[in-house]
């Protein structure tokens, strides 16, 4: 528990000082104010790479070991992902309209990043339809460790085809084609942006943890009422548990939730007005991401004070 | 369970042949815009993207919209652009038109603003873009 707060104390911290030095570093030549937008567009879509690898991690780990504790590892870390490929996704749209002159348009970069978010759906609604957790654990491993070669699809998207996305500053070959100031405020992002991944992470895995035991405690009652059903037939000793099907694994509804309040948030400004100051889409942006945030880290917690309560 | 297996090789082996077809088969297809060289070449036909820079000195106000140069570095076509340009169209910048090409000038009605990977200060490094747009640079 003190390993979280220190984690959560930090998520908050970083996040203001790289939002202070985001918004303390001048314009840039060409697209003003209006590059700030990529200091929160950028971390969000290293955060989706660098989950899926981990989620990859716990596959493997998984079917190694076959202990449940990589499973979940694997999961909560896919559910975060699917967070962060939303908020890359938003962003983008954020930044394109004013920068581009379009909220979407069919680049190979845009696409193949919309597939890796709908692919990661799929592993979460794949965790959903299998009820026994040995079966499911195997079966999304597998899928985490194929979904993953998306990744440097996606990456690399810019380099093999031409698209309107402009190619990586970053994670490239060659030096970066970025003045210093602008190098700090980013890696501050990057930073902080991971801390709140591991923050969001940790917080994620400890719902898991309380998920598997209120399904092992209604598969023993299960087995319980089963076995007194064989030794006394008809004779209902033990009330059958209230929650067991309340008990069943639940991957996020906040992934769903956050994206589809973002995309819902860019159409109702499309069509609203495209005229924006700069200063109005940076704070759009920066508002769309701490906002999604939030509700994660508060949805998280609510679930995870609920489920307390039912593990006991 | 062991059946599940005899699902996941071939899986596996779908996975690797969609994406081989992808990345060499469809190379082509993936390509958002045509560069000034290849329009050039290429007969009059249906409504493509043309990207490219725009050349400074060659922007002129039209009625309706925009006249300007566009250059891949080997190639330079002219633009009619119909409708406001982009809000930041100007000299030396990317852009991506939509229309068709008569065979001298491309007749546009949509534009984007292509950024590239330089983020320079006001006061800063010198702003290249350079090698721009051939898509196959690094």
């Amino acid at each position: 528990m003190r390993t979280g707060r220190t984690l959560e104390v930090g998520a908050v911290t970083t996040m203001a000082g790289a939002l202070v030095l985001s918004l303390a570093v001048g314009e840039e030549q060409t697209m003003g104010n209006l590059a700030r937008i990529l200091f929160v567009h950028v971390p969000a879509a290293w955060l989706a790479y660098l989950a899926f690898v981990i989620t990859l991690l716990g596959s493997a780990l998984y079917l190694i070991r076959k202990d449940l504790r990589w499973d979940r590892l694997a999961a909560s870390s896919a559910e975060v992902g699917v967070f962060f490929t939303a908020l890359t996704i938003a962003l983008g749209m954020i930044w394109g309209k004013p920068t581009w002159g379009v909220w979407w348009t069919w680049d190979a970069r845009l696409v193949l990043t919309a597939i890796l978010l709908f692919v990661y759906l799929g592993y979460l609604a794949l965790r959903r339809s299998i009820p026994d957790r040995v079966s499911r654990a195997r079966r999304s491993a597998w899928l985490g460790m194929v979904a993953v070669v998306q990744i440097p699809i996606v990456h690399f998207s810019v380099l093999w085809w031409r698209t309107l996305h402009q190619p990586p500053t970053v994670l490239r070959p060659g030096e970066m084609q970025m003045d210093p100031p602008f190098r700090a405020a980013l890696f501050a992002s990057l930073f902080a942006f991971t801390v709140v991944y591991a923050a969001l992470l940790r917080r994620r895995i400890e719902v898991a943890q309380l998920d598997d035991l209120a399904e092992e405690a209604a598969a023993s009652a299960e087995r319980r009422v089963a076995g007194a059903a064989v030794t006394a037939p008809g004779v209902p000793e033990t009330a059958p548990p209230a929650d067991t099907g309340e008990a069943r694994h639940r991957p996020g509804a906040a992934p769903f939730l956050a994206a589809s309040t973002l995309v819902a948030g860019a159409l109702v400004t499309a069509s609203q007005s495209s005229s924006l100051s700069p200063w109005g889409w940076v704070a759009y942006a920066f508002g769309a991401t701490y906002a999604s945030m939030a509700v994660y880290a508060i949805w998280l917690a609510a679930r995870q004070c609920s489920r307390a309560g039912v593990a006991g | 369970m062991r059946r599940y297996r005899w699902f996941v090789v071939p899986a596996l082996g779908v996975v690797m042949v969609i994406l081989g077809f992808l990345v060499f088969t469809l190379k082509d297809a993936l390509v958002y815009f045509r560069t000034p060289t290849e329009v050039a070449e290429s007969a009059a036909e249906g409504r493509v993207r043309l990207g490219g820079q725009v050349v400074p000195g060659t922007i002129e106000e039209s009625p309706g919209g925009v006249a300007f140069d566009v250059t891949d570095g080997t190639t330079t076509l002219t633009v009619a652009h119909t409708g406001a340009p982009q809000q930041l169209f100007r000299a030396g910048i990317g852009v991506v038109v939509e229309g068709t090409w008569d065979g001298a000038v491309f007749h546009s009605d949509h534009m984007m603003v292509k950024h590239d990977e330089q983020y320079r200060t006001e006061d800063g490094g010198t702003y290249h873009p350079g090698g721009y747009p051939t898509g196959d640079s690094g």
